[in-house]
């Protein structure tokens, strides 16, 4: 019987690994990613890691080393903060493109300019169009939950494709909370010997990585993109068998009071625990305010989101990462152009908060709402508020 | 190792793992050196190519050259992609998910990607100790894209990035000694390897994946559009580098220095240097200074060999056993570079 | 507008040939564009460059699929590359070859320019560097550009010596061009190296006939993991301009032209001796430099 230990979440996180039978972690120490590789390490050298741990002299080297194992057939897991990801990036369309079914878990920190070693999302959205599937959770069971859930989905054969995990750093990653970790019996079965489809073998010689040119290019990025949006049912049949065992069900966006709601937060990640609590509250005042939280972020999941928003008059969207120079926050941008087309849409307004690990409050959520309300009672549908929310401008 | 019999290149496979129909341009020496190399290697293996030349040539979609299973990533990373490969199959191995058999692994990267960009991922993956091959093809810069200077162009040489201008000609450094860099690393094997010596190279090749460890092998790889030389006169050039002493033919082997291809006399390396229209703007000056240079760093290699081995005079005894060959053996001798 | 599409191979200067082109019609006041087909082949592989002349400013950039002018450098191509494809009706050829001309003329073919580049090239840049020389034949074929533009442009390119002999060459190549109208040869008494093809569909005019684009995306393979040693389908023996030749009494078999051979095109006979295989042979000439005994001698490959 799975049993709730208190836990830092970065620990659930690598016990999570050693209980996914992988077979070799390649990674780069970076904070706030540390604490997990730390243990990864010690799992290793106690031999309770039954895999090969490769001490990388970079991030570059690291997504590069998970590419050459994967290819070789081994289920291989890395993990990664911020500047690190800046340094793979160039691996990481890569990676997906070889179809290599991969996890990693993305512990998100803000981008350097000025150095942060602090949360926000800056660091997955340079990322966005990579191929991978990305996902975010927002607490420590269900980051533990999406390591199993992660290699379900990527190992499948229609599937084949990395999956990264997005979970806040230090906020999340650094907390001491309540984690069921399961028996193995309670896992056996959900997580098959992985099958891969192509492997670097002497026994069946081929070539992974040729070039295309520009007679194909388009076709590969064609089959590529097609079999990311395919990814979809295989990702719910996951989550669905998932919750058949566990009792914890997940879906690619969850909603709070979003049926009757004039208002919806839309938020991803740990911040929508908070939300949560202010929406609560919200509605205890007789406010008819609402939560959705995005938990699938590539394949983008218009059909839920759509239904999902569509009651609303306005939606609320909480960006951690600034687009600069842009129409909006990255996330907002996307939501926009979901919607765009739909009839009645809701008002879209774009606040990015939460950066660099500046702190979110329930007020902050309440003064947010209360703010749109205002300006769309002045401007219901055309206006639309892009702020960085919080930055002082008076002392 | 002596017997340099006449008929002994043939003594390679006849099996062809770097497929004809590639696009490496006509007398292409890395394609010749690339041949050789996998031949000596064999199927047996998994190899890890970086971006470049060899690469481009080798594997337009849905086309490949290579008869082996072989993966390209990007262009600074063959020695991280191979150290994932070897990590990979040792635990597969050791979990029973596949058969024990030993894979050698194999990464292969041109200058650029190994005494440049490459650098940090070989560096890292020689100082973890992976068990596997590196072969670096060094044709002495940046030809994939149109012949810019490298770390390991040769001082003098005129590239695009290294113009001859009217004040500057030609590279103004020296070529980075990446035998050295490898060296220090403490690896177990480390050899220098020419196209125009296939015996010498193949019997590295099979030495380098005999090493358990990280082995380091690097081949001159000479290149007729980026050298200014015909395409007949790349094996030729790749003999006279050996000849000339600018690129000596010698071996790293725990730490002791064999050279491989011994020298009585060291060619002038001006007959190396004037078929090339790259060096065709040398001054008599850089000339002088770049057979200094070759001569002391000839003495250097001599003396590190000497003091580890002084079983000198076995070259001796091994001229006059051949005494008795004929004109078209010795011609051949030193055509395949029969070790001595 | 008036399309020029130049075939020639890596290393010959196709892509130059253009670019002297477009400058010659750009110094007389005129619109033009030029550049190469971008690819990975290299130094001897059949290449394209593609020249657009016009009096108002020139703005596609795409392929010439459907040139008015083919200009030839090199005389091994015609086998190898369809190089007359989407050539418009009435258009006109400039090639380089020593044979008779008029077995070059084909139905729909206006005119024809010929000259021996090669010779020319050889014997006043000591190179068969033959671009500049074809540009000579080209303007006394069609005053696409004046004489005197175009030497400048060669000029304003090349230096010194090097700009001389270029302009010598391109100045006997006008000289010595023979031009061949349609009407001068019977086409039907001659055995033709061109066949009249019938013109591309309207609309499918930019689609070059290349195997790779056949592939679907619902093809591919994931990942675009390709079979081994597939490129055994690419046949590079097109690429060859010089063949080597054998002679079995001075060869003693010891294998070195195998050994030496980039494309593995020396193949061992049953009999121990060694024959080339012409499939992949890039005539390089490694074999023959290479051979112990001078066995081994190259000769210039057969034109069409």
């Amino acid at each position: 019987m799975a049993k709730r230990i208190g836990m830092e979440v970065s620990i659930a996180a690598a016990e999570a690994v050693k209980q996914a039978d992988v077979d070799v972690v390649a990674a780069y120490p970076i904070t706030p990613q540390t604490h997990i590789v730390e243990k990864l390490s010690e799992f290793a050298a106690d031999g309770q890691l039954d895999g090969e741990y490769v001490t990388v002299e970079s991030e570059h080297s690291a997504m590069s080393v998970c590419i050459g194992s994967q290819a070789s057939g081994a289920r291989t897991f890395t993990s990664t903060s911020s500047q690190g990801l800046a340094l793979m990036s160039e691996l990481v369309p890569i990676v997906s493109a070889l179809r290599l079914p991969l996890v990693m878990l993305l512990v998100n920190r803000s981008l350097s300019g000025p150095l942060s070693i602090w949360n926000d999302h800056s660091d997955v959205m340079s990322i966005r169009d990579s191929g991978c599937i990305q996902l975010f959770v927002k607490n420590g069971q269900e980051v533990y939950d999406h390591v199993f859930i992660g290699y379900r989905i990527a190992e499948k054969e229609n599937v084949l494709l990395p999956v990264i995990i997005n979970m806040d750093g230090f906020i999340l990653s650094h907390t001491f909370e309540p984690v069921e970790i399961m028996t193995p019996d309670e896992l056996k079965g959900y997580l098959p010997p992985y099958q891969p489809k192509y492997t670097l073998h002497p026994d069946h010689p081929l070539t992974m990585g040729a070039y295309a040119t520009p007679a194909l290019y388009t076709e590969a990025k064609k089959a590529h993109d097609e079999v990311l949006k395919a990814s979809y049912p295989s990702i719910l049949e996951a989550w669905n068998s998932w919750g058949k065992r566990t009792g914890r069900h997940y879906r690619p966006v969850e909603e709070l009071f979003c049926q009757d709601a004039d208002t919806i937060i839309v938020s991803m990640g740990s911040l929508s625990e908070t939300a949560a609590e202010a929406v609560k509250l919200m509605r205890d005042q007789g406010e008819k305010v609402g939560l959705l939280e995005l938990r699938l972020w590539r394949p983008f999941p218009f059909e839920e989101f759509s239904r999902a928003a569509a009651g609303a008059q306005r939606l609320i969207v909480m960006d951690r990462a600034v687009s600069s120079g842009g129409p909006g926050g990255p996330v907002a941008s996307e939501i926009r152009s979901a919607l765009y087309g739909i009839n009645n849409p809701p008002r879209v307004d774009s606040y990015i908060i939460g950066l660099g690990g500046r702190n979110v409050t329930i007020q902050d959520f309440v003064e947010m709402v209360e703010k749109t309300e205002a300006e769309s009672a002045l401007s219901p549908v055309t206006g639309s508020t892009y702020e960085i929310f919080g930055a002082r401008e008076h002392h | 190792m002596s017997d340099a019999n006449v008929y002994a290149v043939k003594t390679l496979t006849s099996k062809e793992y770097f497929a004809p129909g590639h696009r490496a341009c006509s007398g292409c020496g890395q394609a010749v050196a690339v041949r050789m190399v996998q031949k000596a290697l064999g199927r047996n293996i998994v190899m890890a190519s970086a971006t470049g030349c060899m690469e481009v040539v080798s594997s337009p979609f849905p086309q490949s050259s290579w008869e082996v299973p072989w993966i390209h990533v990007a262009f600074e990373n063959a020695a991280a992609v191979a150290s994932g490969i070897e990590a990979g199959l040792k635990a597969q191995r050791r979990k029973g998910k596949i058969d024990g058999r030993k894979i050698t692994v194999v990464a292969m990267a041109g200058d650029g990607g190994t005494a440049d960009i490459g650098l940090q991922a070989l560096s890292g993956a020689l100082e973890r100790g992976h068990d596997f091959l590196y072969v670096c093809y060094d044709n002495e810069a940046y030809m994939n894209t149109g012949v810019q200077r490298s770390s390991a162009t040769p001082f003098g040489a005129v590239t695009t990035t290294s113009p001859a201008g009217r004040v500057n000609s030609g590279q103004l450094t020296w070529k980075k000694n990446m035998m050295r860099i490898t060296a220090a690393h403490d690896i177990p094997y480390a050899a220098t390897a020419s196209p125009s010596h296939p015996l010498d190279l193949v019997e590295k090749v099979k030495k380098g994946m005999e090493t358990e460890g990280p082995a380091y092998l690097h081949v001159l790889s000479p290149c007729p559009p980026g050298w200014g030389i015909a395409a007949e006169d790349s094996i030729q050039l790749a003999r006279l580098a050996v000849e000339t002493g600018i690129f000596p033919l010698y071996e790293i082997d725990k730490g002791k220095h064999r050279i491989t291809m011994n020298l009585e006399k060291l060619v002038p390396v001006k007959q190396y240097l004037k078929k090339q229209g790259r060096f065709r703007r040398l001054s008599p000056e850089m000339m002088e200074e770049i057979q200094e240079r070759v001569c002391k760093e000839w003495q250097e290699l001599r003396e590190k060999a000497e003091q580890i081995d002084p079983s000198a005079g076995a070259d001796e005894a091994l001229s006059k056993e051949q005494e008795g060959e004929t004109e078209a053996a010795k011609i051949f001798r030193v055509k395949a570079g029969a070790p001595v | 507008m008036l399309e020029i599409r130049f075939h020639g191979r890596g290393g010959q200067g196709a892509v130059t040939s253009a670019e002297l082109l477009a400058q010659a019609a750009i110094e007389e006041g005129k619109y033009a564009r030029a550049f190469p087909s971008f690819g990975p082949e290299r130094r001897g592989a059949p290449v394209s460059a593609f020249c657009r002349i016009d009096d108002k400013p020139v703005t596609l950039r795409t392929s010439i699929d459907s040139p008015d002018v083919v200009v030839v450098l090199d005389p091994s191509l015609f086998s190898a590359v369809d190089v007359t494809r989407g050539l418009r009706k009435d258009g006109s050829l400039v090639i380089n070859t020593k044979k008779e001309p008029g077995r070059f003329m084909f139905h729909g073919l206006k005119q024809l320019a010929a000259v021996n580049a090669t010779q020319i090239a050889q014997e006043i840049l000591n190179r068969p560097i033959t671009n500049t020389v074809l540009l000579g034949a080209l303007v006394r074929l069609l005053p696409v550009v004046k004489v005197e533009s175009l030497i400048s442009a060669v000029q304003n390119r090349f230096s010194g010596k090097i700009a001389d002999l270029n302009v010598q060459a391109l100045e006997r190549a006008y000289e010595e061009a023979q031009i061949i109208s349609a009407g001068d040869v019977d086409i039907e008494k001659q055995v033709p190296c061109f066949q009249e093809k019938e013109p591309p569909e309207k609309g499918k005019e930019d689609k070059p006939c290349k195997e790779d684009l056949d592939y679907l995306w619902t093809e591919l393979t994931p990942g675009c993991v390709v079979q081994p040693g597939s490129t055994r389908d690419n046949l590079t023996g097109d690429w060859r301009s010089t063949l080597p030749v054998m002679q079995k009494e001075r060869c003693i078999q010891c294998g070195l032209c195998w050994a030496f051979c980039p494309d593995a095109a020396q193949v061992q006979e049953p009999d121990g001796f060694f024959s080339v295989d012409l499939d992949y042979c890039k005539g390089c000439g490694i074999c023959a430099k290479e051979c112990p005994t001078g066995a081994i001698h190259m000769e210039k490959e057969l034109e069409l």
